[in-house]
């Protein structure tokens, strides 16, 4: 745990574990509050990274994924080139960044949360957290969690939108932790398009494969199928000290299979219609 | 056509688990992969960087009720299929 006696330092919950960002100002971090839309939580920080903003006059090359333009080097990383870099010390806890401007700009700070996903996957090395983001929407009906995943036009923000009647955690980054074998779900501050997501966490119940269709139905798929999709939406567990590496990979199959071993799956057709409820309550009873 | 007597090597730039009876192949960088059915997987599992071909063929018929003819046939085409994906290649003669 770490202990920042800066008053600029907004501290993110993310699960179980908080990340302090030391923000360049006072309205720095109370822009964070607004696009997270989460004020700084009273917890003290798991780790912290200040954040400098770099003020620049190119109009630089904004990648799609941070991922894969990240170097290391000793000194600490870059991603796309000097539109991020920093350092981070897990054994202190402690890193900073310098981010060029334009990634706070909406909507590029899409890329930006990117960063903070890398930032979470330190925080949970470091706490031993086992847990992990994913690609999803996630709802909780009757204290019943549901993990919709499927590719960026599969319906994710369409089933939060469906499901306005219930719990929606996120349409677009989820997260997932095992106690044992047991799977949770857990809301996430990360921003999709669905604009009522609420907090919360609950005992996971089910993963749904999304595809439009004609009807609902929930069918049978192979476990194969599950993995390859879930490795897939998987945000890449590496912590924003580590860069992309055979192991990156070997580590989503490893949770994909982990998940689609200890939580039922189905593949959901699904027109644009809440009905999709009643086809889930009769199958999870 | 590759010689029997070639020794195959396994490329380690893939993320490999198997599922059930079915192995899945994930390219490290991006979203290729490959699946391979119960006998890919065992002929995947033979390919130690040790063996030649031809004892690879041993293996197969050992395990499969197959007849050499048609398991040197199959086993030609896949191993090919593996090459061509990227999955293995060949120890280089010194």
């Amino acid at each position: 745990m770490m202990v920042s006696d800066n008053t600029n330092v907004y501290s993110l919950k993310i699960g179980d574990v908080v990340i302090g960002i030391e923000c360049p100002s006072c309205d720095y971090m109370k822009s964070m509050e607004e696009y997270f839309d989460t004020k700084s939580v009273s917890k003290n920080p798991d780790i912290l990274i200040k954040m400098n903003i770099v003020l620049h006059q190119d109009k630089p090359k904004i990648p799609d994924s941070l991922y894969l333009t990240k170097e290391i080097s000793p000194e600490g990383f870059s991603m796309a080139g000097d539109l991020v870099k920093g350092y981070f010390e897990p054994l202190e806890r402690k890193g900073e960044i310098w981010v060029k401007n334009i990634l706070t700009k909406a909507p590029i700070t899409r890329i930006f949360e990117q960063i903070l996903y890398q930032a979470f996957y330190s925080a949970r090395n470091v706490c031993n957290y086992d847990a992990f983001l994913i690609h999803s929407s996630g709802v909780i009906k009757n204290n019943a969690g549901y993990l919709f995943v499927g590719t960026y036009d599969a319906g994710k923000t369409t089933v939060a939108n469906l499901s306005a009647d219930y719990h929606v955690l996120n349409d677009e980054i989820c997260l997932v932790s095992f106690i044992g074998e047991n799977a949770y779900l857990h809301s996430t501050p990360f921003n999709g398009l669905y604009m009522g997501k609420r907090e919360g966490s609950t005992p996971l119940k089910a993963v749904l494969f999304l595809k439009h269709g004609k009807a609902h139905k929930l069918l049978e798929l192979s476990r194969t199928e599950a993995v390859i999709t879930l490795t897939r939406e998987i945000v890449p567990p590496i912590g924003i000290e580590e860069g992309l590496s055979h192991d990156t990979k070997d580590s989503m199959l490893k949770l994909a299979d982990r998940l689609s071993r200890n939580v039922p799956f189905r593949l959901m057709e699904f027109k644009q219609d809440p009905g999709f409820w009643d086809v889930i309550d009769s199958e999870f009873k | 056509m590759v010689s029997l007597n070639a020794i195959p090597l396994r490329n380690d730039s893939f993320a490999v688990r198997e599922i059930g009876e079915e192995t899945v192949f994930f390219a490290d960088k991006g979203d290729e992969l490959h699946t391979l059915n119960e006998i890919g997987a065992f002929i995947w599992n033979t390919i130690d960087g040790k063996r030649m071909l031809h004892e690879i063929l041993d293996c197969i018929v050992d395990e499969y009720e197959v007849s050499k003819e048609i398991a040197e046939k199959d086993m030609l085409h896949f191993i090919s299929e593996l090459e061509t994906k990227g999955i293995i290649n060949f120890k280089q003669e010194k």
